[in-house]
């Protein structure tokens, strides 16, 4: 069997059935063994616009699905052209598999046609990766990619497969199939349910006069519907999340407040700084949610994690106060933390504490839903959006100030429904996420929410989803500018606005049409509905053009570096 | 001469980027190393590496980091009682560039995976 074949195999073998990428000279033989596959209908192959697009598909598709996913590029431009994607699924630990072409093994190292050193370069960017020099190792190493990418912290993994290794002729008969195998020098997490710890935090969280719940992208992971508003109603425990742990929860549970950090809600803020104890569900507490740590040691809160990550726990106890944690899985360690609740069994009365976060809610409600009716207002935009979807719909977003709104402003009620990269901020992200997440799951409606920069970055893609009858949506929010740059320049560097506006020039809707796809124009509410209803109807590649004033903030938000206490709500001197 | 911390690296070989990814866990959390030694330990491709790093406030979260990449089976953080020099120059050797002697540690904490010892 050739090893090109041997590859395809294992990862059929392994689950794999899509595969998002380019073609060139260094996978060609890898594409030849596809053929096949792609004709028994056992892969598919999604032929991406850019790599970088191929990586995010990847990612979409994982994050839709909690599979792993597969891209592929040539050596040289194509496999670098994944970097982007990849440290996006890196930091937020999204099961990403890359088989990269490689040159020859005799060119390697000597400056060849379309080389780089990819090892080198991915490997402070990626969980693993390996360059195969003999092709009897790929199944060990596909397999061990798949085992790696998906345990413990998931992340991506990179597979460097030189020209000629594809190439190679393996005895079938010496195949090793690896059933059972072990990776040496890789182990999953252990668990540490140390019961007087699980015991601590059952009493912290009992006793604490106001508790709060933050969930992040590992409780999207787990996932854990039920235990975290289980906990939360015996406890009687308002929920903040994290940007990616948005979808953790249903945002409708009268208990959710939104999305803390930077960009957080003003009142998941105010309320993560009056809580005493803060119960941490599978978050690493980066500087996006905690800004400034002094917000966490002046207010002498005390924290309780749960995490897959035993390392995360002793690092965050380095220099947090945490008094307690539980090592597993979030859904094991909420079971676990709630039967240690139930057995103390005691309910302290927290109405004053929850009265006092409905009232935050409805505060600064006041001072988010605001229309003077100049333009479209993007809370209105995006609830207009929520009204028109179905419930299960999945939101993917680029990055920029349309992805704060969204972070805000929209509501996810089932978990893997709100796509977005965190950690990294990707621009151009939302749209070939949008078009892995559709081929996860087809049967549900995908909806980029995406800015005009960000969308630009990455249009390229929407032939993809055009030619291969992938029916995504795309609304982009047209602000003409760089929406947070020009932000951060208004607010931070004095309103010296430099290279951030766009212009007027581009027109979304002639774009849209010029790759197949259905463009519209929606200049009210009322459009962007009639738009919507008909881009569903006609189950086809469409782009919603949404204008929006440029001067439109993401708001809250605080100075870089700031403290909660400094959040900027709202602008006195704005119209909005 | 700076204060320094001496770990202990063992872990399995696919190709010399093994070395690379120890080196770097130091380099991307600003931590110099001033001296690496290592060597095969077995036919599986196991290795052990040395390594003298300076002593940093991202000790603690490189070690840690370390601790959980793949192919890495265990970092060993040599513990003394003083926070003197640890490496030997009185180590007499004809290849000295290439060797250097450890003073015994007192103590020996093991990082694996999450796992920690000692």
């Amino acid at each position: 069997m050739k090893a090109a074949k041997l590859s395809v195999e294992t990862l059929k073998r392994v689950g794999i059935n899509v595969i998002f990428g380019i073609p060139g000279l260094a996978n060609m033989t890898f594409y030849d063994a596809l053929v096949d596959y792609v004709a028994s209908g056992d892969m598919r192959v999604v032929l991406m616009r850019h790599e970088q697009g191929a990586a995010h598909a990847a990612d979409g598709y994982a994050r839709a699905s909690g599979k792993p996913a597969v891209c592929t590029g040539t050596s040289g431009p194509g496999a670098l052209n994944l970097v982007t994607g990849l440290a996006t699924a890196y930091w937020d630990n999204s099961p990403v598999i890359a088989i990269t072409g490689q040159v020859t093994r005799s060119s390697i190292g000597k400056l060849s046609f379309q080389e780089a050193d990819i090892p080198g370069v991915v490997a402070n960017i990626t969980k693993f990766v390996i360059q195969i020099r003999k092709a009897e190792d790929l199944p060990k190493w596909i397999k061990a990619a798949v085992h790696i990418a998906t345990t413990g912290r998931p992340g991506p993994v990179v597979i460097d497969i030189p020209r000629d290794v594809f190439n190679e002729d393996v005895d079938e008969g010496k195949i090793n199939w690896l059933d059972g195998f072990r990776v040496e020098g890789y182990r999953e997490f252990p668990e540490i349910i140390d019961p007087s710890m699980v015991k601590r935090a059952a009493e912290l969280l009992i006793e604490a006069e106001r508790p709060l719940m933050l969930v992040g992208a590992g409780a999207v992971w787990s996932p854990a519907v039920e235990e975290i508003v289980f906990l939360s109603q015996i406890l009687r425990m308002p929920i903040v999340s994290t940007l990616l742990g948005k979808s953790a929860v249903p945002n409708d549970y009268p208990l959710y407040i939104g999305m803390m950090g930077y960009y957080g809600r003003a009142e998941a803020n105010k309320a993560f700084m009056d809580s005493d104890v803060v119960l941490v569900v599978g978050a690493r507490l980066s500087d996006r949610t905690i800004p400034n740590i002094k917000d966490v040691l002046d207010t002498k809160k005390k924290l309780v994690l749960i995490n897959i990550d035993p390392t995360d726990a002793y690092k965050l106890s380095s220099y947090l106060p945490v008094e307690a944690y539980i090592v597993a899985d979030v859904r094991k360690g909420l079971r676990t933390l709630i039967k240690a609740i139930m057995e103390v069994g005691l309910k302290k009365d927290r109405s004053q504490w929850l009265r006092k976060v409905i009232e935050y809610k409805e505060y600064y409600s006041q001072l988010y839903y605001r229309d003077d009716g100049k333009g479209l207002k993007p809370w209105k935009v995006l609830k207009t959006i929520r009204n028109t979807l179905p419930r299960d719909a999945i939101i993917t977003t680029g990055v920029g100030v349309h992805q704060m709104w969204a972070g805000v402003f929209w509501e996810s009620y089932e978990p893997r429904t709100f796509i977005s990269s965190g950690g990294m901020g990707t621009m151009g992200f939302g749209l070939p996420a949008a078009i892995g997440a559709k081929l996860a799951k087809p049967d549900k409606v995908v909806v980029d929410l995406d800015g005009d920069g960000s969308f630009i970055m990455t249009m390229n893609n929407l032939g993809t989803a055009v030619d291969e009858n992938i029916p995504i949506i795309v609304v982009i929010f047209d602000n003409r500018t760089l929406g947070l740059v020009r932000q951060v320049q208004n607010l931070f560097f004095n309103k010296r606005v430099i290279a951030a506006d766009l212009g007027g020039s581009t027109d979304f809707v002639k774009l849209a049409e010029g790759f197949g796809a259905l463009g519209f124009d929606a200049q009210s509410y009322e459009d962007l509905e009639i738009a919507l209803k008909k881009a569903m109807k006609e189950n086809m590649p469409s782009v919603i053009r949404v204008p929006i004033d440029r001067d439109e903030k993401a708001l809250p938000t605080l100075p870089p570096g700031g403290s909660f206490r400094e959040m900027i709500v709202y602008e006195p001197s704005s119209n909005s | 001469m700076s204060q320094v911390q001496i770990v202990r690296v063992t872990g399995y070989y696919t190709d010399a980027g093994f070395i690379e990814r120890i080196i770097a866990n130091f380099r991307k959390l600003l931590i110099d190393v001033d001296a690496v030694c290592g060597r095969r330990v077995n036919e599986e491709g196991l290795y052990e590496v040395y390594l003298v790093v300076r002593s940093h406030p991202n000790f603690y979260i490189a070690v840690l980091n370390l601790s959980k990449t793949p192919l890495i089976e265990k970092v060993e953080v040599f513990e003394y009682p003083r926070a003197s020099k640890h490496v030997d120059d009185k180590c007499t050797s004809s290849e000295k560039v290439f060797t250097f002697c450890i003073a015994k540690p007192l103590n020996i904490k093991e990082f694996t995976w999450g796992a920690i010892h000692g």
